[in-house]
């Protein structure tokens, strides 16, 4: 997926060189520990200064630059007036749209205040949601307070922000005054930077699951965008000891401190979250992180409506940590409509290195005296056998998931595979959204054999759930109405992994699949309570 | 009826007669701070509304009102609050005369006209007065 990350204005252009200047630092590392994924990513990401002012950015790439309303400003900015730029962004309006008409996702960045942010941060909003693509604006509320602006600039960019909400776009609010404290004075560019370095930090680890759609299911991303609200990026940071898992106390750390970000506007609880783990570290750490970030979660409010939507990617390079995209709850609402890209990674052949060398047999070694001359043989050499290089079916999964191709090889055909499959294993995969991406490429043979293996797990418990206003066991819900328990209702964990398992088997191999688990029913006693529970959570209640 | 009873009369009918007269003049009062003092708590509401909250159930600004019915003006105080700088009329008196103006219009009632701004320790006063209404003749 193409990502596209554009600022318009100075101030905007400021936070965009941050965020230009940590991913390069990122990708130096990558490049060193895999470069093809570095490889990916780059090119994964554009980055472009849309600016009125010439000399704003002077400093940028000239193929990164793209000046609006060259003939309106005369290159020489908006005067500090948001009419005028919002004159010059229609001037180049087709110069905008056809720089979006590339991208999946538009990432937009602007501060209010004074003359190109404020005017052309909404129009260039609209510009990508007509063309049908996920645009995540950030928008920097500047403070007035600290003589950032005067308070009549301060009002426009408030203009801008209901303009969104008017719109239901969500947005990412930024409050410069809250950067600003009586108690440790700092001069601006010392609290710009200070928060600059967060969002950079966020949408780092954002950019790295976005630029692989693997990771992620679309459908989840368009529920996230949907509504207006405010969303926030939280960034904490994790460095364990090589080999081993994050301490409790590192979890703890780091969850609250992707949870706590100040800087942002947000003030609803949060509702659907895209959590996005990386690192080296173990399946047991990931769930801690996700069982604090949800406790965290559950605190703001009483009847929690956090929907959690977990991705990993699978080689980000440090600093590793735990990136959340928090969605403000403002209700259920339509989710939108975004022109995805087929990925056509998923149909690349699997070419085999070095697959091919010609060789050049004479006619007369073959014994045909009647050919006339010598004979071009294409013949495929078969590359080294790769079947021990993955131990479990999850390090197969991995490897699908990069595309690599012995991984792709084994996927394709898994009748002859000594990879034997856990159940416990299975059950963890299918939790995980790029595990997804990667059931495309498994054979039939693997299908079966991997139902097969979730089958052992029977019987079930039956559980008792609350369907709008009927309690319906588990085994009697048709998929859909599974769906929605989980996603709309707060469960015990255990409850919640069971439904998610028939969700995502009837996602898979079909509603027919979910019949063919058996279920065990509950004792009275448990069934009550546990459908008690249930129905005391639902927030449609 | 004896003198002692009539004087105990007397001063029974003279407490009641006052505890009419305060009671009327308070009522009196009472009516005519009432526009007063709610055209000063919408003020504060507005003037608070677009500022930058670090707490969502905590006042943004300091507020008192300082009604004098009699005179058919309301100042409004406000002060900064929990260590920020805003309102001042040190280094912010064209953002809170912006401001003024800003709430005076979004209120959109032309009956109240603000005098000159000024400080008075931490606060910064904004006088308003309502002006004399020909409809409510008498109440001037």
């Amino acid at each position: 997926m193409k990502i596209l990350l554009a600022s318009t204005g100075g101030g905007g252009g400021n936070i965009l060189r941050s965020i230009k200047a940590l991913f390069r630092q990122d990708l130096a590392i990558a490049q060193k520990t895999d470069a093809r994924y570095a490889d990916r990513l780059r090119r994964a990401l554009t980055t472009r200064f849309l600016d009125t002012n010439e000399f704003s950015v002077a400093d940028v790439p000239a193929e990164e630059r793209l000046l609006i309303g060259a003939q309106k400003t005369r290159r020489l900015g908006s005067r500090h007036n948001p009419d005028v730029a919002r004159e010059a962004l229609e001037e180049s309006r087709a110069d905008v749209t056809a720089l979006f008409r590339d991208y999946s996702v538009v990432v937009l960045i602007g501060t209010g205040g004074k003359g190109t942010g404020a005017g052309t941060m909404f129009p260039l909003a609209q510009i990508a949601r007509e063309q049908r693509k996920l645009v995540i604006p950030i928008f920097v509320r500047p403070s007035f307070e600290w003589h950032e602006v005067d308070k009549r600039r301060y009002d426009h960019a408030l203009q801008v922000i209901d303009q969104f909400d008017g719109a239901r776009i969500r947005l990412i609010e930024i409050l410069n005054d809250r950067g600003y404290s009586p108690a440790a004075p700092a001069s601006q560019s010392v609290v710009w930077e200070r928060m600059n370095v967060p969002i950079a930090r966020g949408l780092r680890g954002l950019l790295y699951v976005l630029s692989d759609l693997s990771q992620v299911d679309p459908s989840d991303l368009c529920a996230l965008g949907a509504g207006p609200g405010r969303l926030r990026i939280g960034f904490g940071e994790l460095d364990p000891a090589p080999g081993g898992d994050p301490s409790d106390a590192q979890i703890d750390e780091a969850s609250r401190q992707c949870w706590n970000n100040r800087y942002y506007s947000f003030t609803k609880p949060v509702g659907t979250t895209l959590v996005c783990i990386q690192g080296d570290w173990s399946n047991v750490a990931d769930g801690k992180i996700k069982r604090r970030l949800g406790t965290l979660a559950a605190v703001d409010a009483e009847d929690s409506v956090y929907n959690p939507l977990y991705a990993r990617p699978a080689h980000a390079p440090r600093p590793w940590g735990v990136t959340a995209l928090f969605a403000e709850h403002t209700g259920i609402h339509t989710p939108l409509d975004v022109d995805w890209p087929v990925d056509n990674r998923v149909t690349l052949p699997t070419v085999q290195p070095a697959a091919r060398e010609r060789v050049v047999a004479a006619a007369a070694a073959k014994g045909d005296a009647a050919e006339p001359g010598p004979l071009e043989v294409v013949v495929a050499v078969e590359p080294p056998p790769v079947l021990s290089s993955f131990r479990t079916f999850r390090e197969l999964c991995l490897g699908v998931n990069r595309r690599d191709a012995a991984a792709l090889a084994i996927a394709g055909d898994g009748a002859a595979s000594e990879i034997s499959l856990d159940c416990a294993e299975v059950r963890k995969l299918l939790g995980t959204v790029w595990f997804r991406s990667v059931f495309a490429q498994l054979s039939q043979d693997w299908r079966d054999r991997i139902l097969d293996t979730l089958l052992e797990a029977s019987p079930l418990p039956d559980h008792v759930v609350r369907v709008g206003r009927h309690d319906v066991r588990a085994s009697e819900a048709t998929c859909e109405e599974l769906k929605r328990v989980t996603t709309e209702t707060v469960l015990p964990d255990a409850v919640r992994a069971d439904l998610q398992l028939l969700v995502s088997v009837g996602t898979l191999w079909g509603t027919d699949a979910i019949k063919r688990f058996e279920f065990a029913p509950l004792p009275p006693r448990e069934s009550f309570s546990s459908r008690f529970s249930l129905a005391a959570f639902n927030p449609e209640q | 009826m004896t003198d002692g009873a009539v004087d105990v009369v007397l001063w029974i009918g003279l407490v009641l007669a006052v505890a009419l007269i305060v009671s009327g003049l308070h009522d009196y009062v009472s009516a005519d701070a009432a526009p007063l003092r709610s055209f000063g708590e919408r003020f504060v509401r507005e003037f608070a509304r677009p500022l930058v909250r670090v707490n969502p159930s905590e006042p943004v600004v300091e507020a008192r009102l300082r009604v004098r019915p009699h005179r058919a003006e309301v100042d409004v105080l406000l002060a900064p609050r929990g260590g920020r700088p805003y309102p001042n009329l040190v280094d912010h008196r064209q953002n809170v005369e912006y401001d003024v103006e800003r709430v005076l219009q979004v209120l959109k009632d032309q009956r109240f006209v603000r005098g000159p701004l000024y400080a008075q320790g931490r606060w910064v006063v904004v006088p308003l007065q309502l002006q004399v209404n020909p409809t409510r003749g008498g109440h001037t």
